[in-house]
């Protein structure tokens, strides 16, 4: 304050200064030209009087001189009052300001000095007032924080609805995409029936041919079925003459006479063909005793059915009550037909795909390992038995010794010699039957005697 | 007419090489196939030939059939690992629960149980084996004359030797069709590389 004071006051000093030079100078100026004007009337007057119209014109010229400087200096007057009025006015709007600061100060003051006068109850009014004051403050900024949070999530609705507009949009264009493929589809099935007609007509055409073509493979069939159940005989007559060799390695007493019959076919005599054709039947009846029901028809079907030529079953045998009349080309021709027969449905069944190949893998997978083993004894003329090491009953080898030999699968066995029915070898002995042949010579002892003693 | 002939000798030459990749995939599994034709499974004795057999069609299945470049290395390695891997279990199958006669006979291997296990022995097999810890398969076979048709099942349990037999052909077949399959993806592979090395070079 005191500074601004003393800021006026050198200011209200140089403009009092300011106009008293101003003053002074004018004054100065105008005595100046007063004394010249003086001097010059004394210098005429003293030296040559001027006339009173010379001196009318020279008062006009002085005039006319001073006017323009009275001007000059009363546009400067009027500019210092001016300035002085200006700066009068802005003092005084200063003062003003300084006095309204003094009154605030001065309320302020008084404020405290009642603050200071108020008891606690005011007090805690005051505080009371000014809580709720700012209560309904912070009620008014969360309002406020409320509208903005409403106004940015509106503004977060109309961006997500853009976007949902924008996604609309491309969707409304795949569906006119979409509704323009399935124009095209449509005009695409259109052209199919079109198409799909004549294929109906060409399918008619192919299903006439396919009618056809079944009618052709169903004779062809007729056909293969025919062939089949030939093929079926050649089978059954493989099988027949599988059991009839069997029959005959069961009963090497009918091989002689067939084996004899067959080479002696064609050196028999045209009068004894009664009697081979009779110790064929016989032959054949024995066979057929042997063999299962079904294979003995299949044998009689092959032996004397259709497939062979030339001899009728009810002119087979005198035991039909037939005649044995038949001519030896006849019998020979039966014969070959028959071992024809019987060949040709061997290899058939061995070619065949089935059961060829069952039995091309029979031979070829393992079927065991066997030792031919021979027995023999010092003395011959015993019989030899033998058992499995891990075996209860004994078996004993076809013939005696030093004849009997026997096919043995390969292990250890106990194998002895007995006689009279008497271990004549030590029947604990144990033998590892391996190699592939192989001759056992069993040591008796007591042969004659007793029989064995350990 | 020299631009012809010099696209024929291409055509040639990409043959070659084509024919060369699968000669070389074919060979790299010859030793396998001759394992597979030797070491059969004795239920697939008779037919190992014919499994066997089917590597062509698998070598042109797995050589024919496209794949992506990346995945068909991965393949052609994880098959034949796996195939590695059954081999080896192969390997432990077939010298547990198969057996040859001893020598001098020697010959081919019979199907039985888990060795000496006595769970899957019959009865009278079991006494011996308790009774003598010390015997071997083989002897155990020649105790029982073992060494025929029908002979392990008089020492083994039926289900147990069925029950093998068709694990170790189970597994031979499947190692053998990875092992194949395998090399055929390889030589596939190697095509592929060839090709696209050619393309680059061409590029």
């Amino acid at each position: 304050m005191s500074r601004l004071h003393g800021m006026r006051l050198v200011v209200c000093v140089v403009v009092v200064v300011g106009l008293a030079w101003g003053c002074h100078s004018a004054r100065r100026s105008g005595s100046r030209e007063a004394a010249r004007d003086g001097v010059g009337s004394a210098s005429d007057g003293g030296v040559a009087m001027r006339s009173e119209p010379e001196l009318a014109a020279g008062g006009a010229g002085v005039a006319s001189e001073i006017e323009p400087r009275h001007a000059r200096v009363a546009r400067f007057v009027e500019e210092v009052r001016a300035a002085i009025g200006s700066e009068t006015a802005k003092t005084g709007r200063r003062l003003a300001e300084v006095e309204a600061r003094s009154d605030r100060l001065a309320r302020m003051e008084r404020g405290d000095a009642e603050l200071a006068e108020l008891s606690g109850e005011e007090i805690d009014a005051r505080k009371r007032q000014l809580r709720e004051a700012k209560s309904a403050a912070w009620d008014r900024l969360m309002e406020l924080a409320v509208l903005e949070a409403g106004a940015l999530r509106a503004s977060k609705l109309l961006a997500a609805a853009g976007e949902i507009r924008a996604r609309r949009v491309e969707r409304a264009a795949r569906v006119s995409a979409a509704w323009d493929g399935l124009e095209r589809l449509a005009g695409e099935a259109d052209r199919l029936a079109d198409a799909g007609e004549d294929a109906a007509g060409r399918r008619e055409v192919l299903r006439e041919g396919r009618r056809e073509q079944e009618n052709t493979l169903w004779d062809e069939l007729n056909v293969a079925e025919a062939a089949g159940k030939e093929l079926a005989l050649v089978r059954m007559a493989e099988a027949a003459a599988r059991h009839a060799r069997l029959a005959l390695r069961l009963e090497p007493r009918a091989l002689l006479p067939f084996g004899e019959m067959l080479s002696q076919l064609d050196v028999v005599p045209a009068g004894e063909w009664e009697d081979v054709s009779a110790i064929e039947l016989e032959v054949e009846a024995s066979l057929m005793a042997r063999l299962d029901p079904l294979d003995r028809a299949a044998l009689q079907q092959i032996v004397r059915g259709r497939d062979l030529a030339g001899r009728e079953p009810a002119a087979a045998g005198p035991e039909n009550g037939g005649e044995a009349s038949e001519s030896e080309p006849q019998i020979r021709r039966t014969r070959e037909d028959f071992r024809r027969v019987v060949l040709e449905g061997a290899f058939q069944a061995m070619s065949d795909s089935d059961v060829g190949m069952v039995e091309l893998v029979q031979a070829m997978v393992n079927s065991g390992y066997t030792s031919a083993v021979q027995f023999t004894t010092s003395t011959p003329g015993a019989l030899v038995k033998y058992r499995l090491v891990t075996a209860n009953s004994a078996t004993t080898v076809p013939g005696a010794t030093n004849q009997a030999d026997v096919d043995l699968p390969i292990g250890y066995y106990y194998v002895w010699a007995e006689r009279d029915g008497q271990p004549s070898s030590s029947p604990d002995e144990r033998y590892l039957i391996l190699d592939e042949s192989l001759t056992i010579h069993l040591h008796e002892s007591g042969v004659g005697g007793s029989g064995y003693e350990p | 007419m020299s631009e012809e002939g010099s696209a024929d000798t291409k055509q040639l030459n990409e043959a070659l090489k084509w024919l060369a990749l699968l000669a070389a995939g074919i060979g790299s599994s010859m030793p396998g196939i001759t394992f597979f034709t030797e070491y059969a499974p004795p239920l697939l004795e008779g037919w190992s030939l014919l499994v066997t057999a089917l590597a062509i069609p698998i070598l042109f299945f797995g050589y024919f059939r496209p794949f992506r470049s990346r995945r068909l290395l991965r393949l052609a390695l994880v098959s034949v690992v796996f195939a590695v891997v059954l081999l080896i279990v192969y390997s432990v199958l077939l010298n547990m629960t198969t057996v040859r006669p001893p020598a001098p006979r020697g010959g081919a291997r019979f199907q039985v149980g888990w060795g000496k296990a006595v769970w899957g022995l019959q009865p009278a097999a079991r006494e011996v084996v308790e009774a003598d810890g010390s015997l071997s398969v083989q002897e155990l076979m020649l105790l029982f004359a073992g060494y025929q048709e029908g002979g392990p099942e008089k020492i083994w349990k039926v289900w147990v030797i069925v029950l093998f037999g068709v694990l170790l052909t189970v597994v031979f077949v499947t190692a053998f069709f990875l092992w194949t399959y395998g090399f055929a993806l390889l030589a596939q592979f190697l095509s592929v590389r060839s090709r696209g090395a050619g393309a680059g070079d061409g590029a």
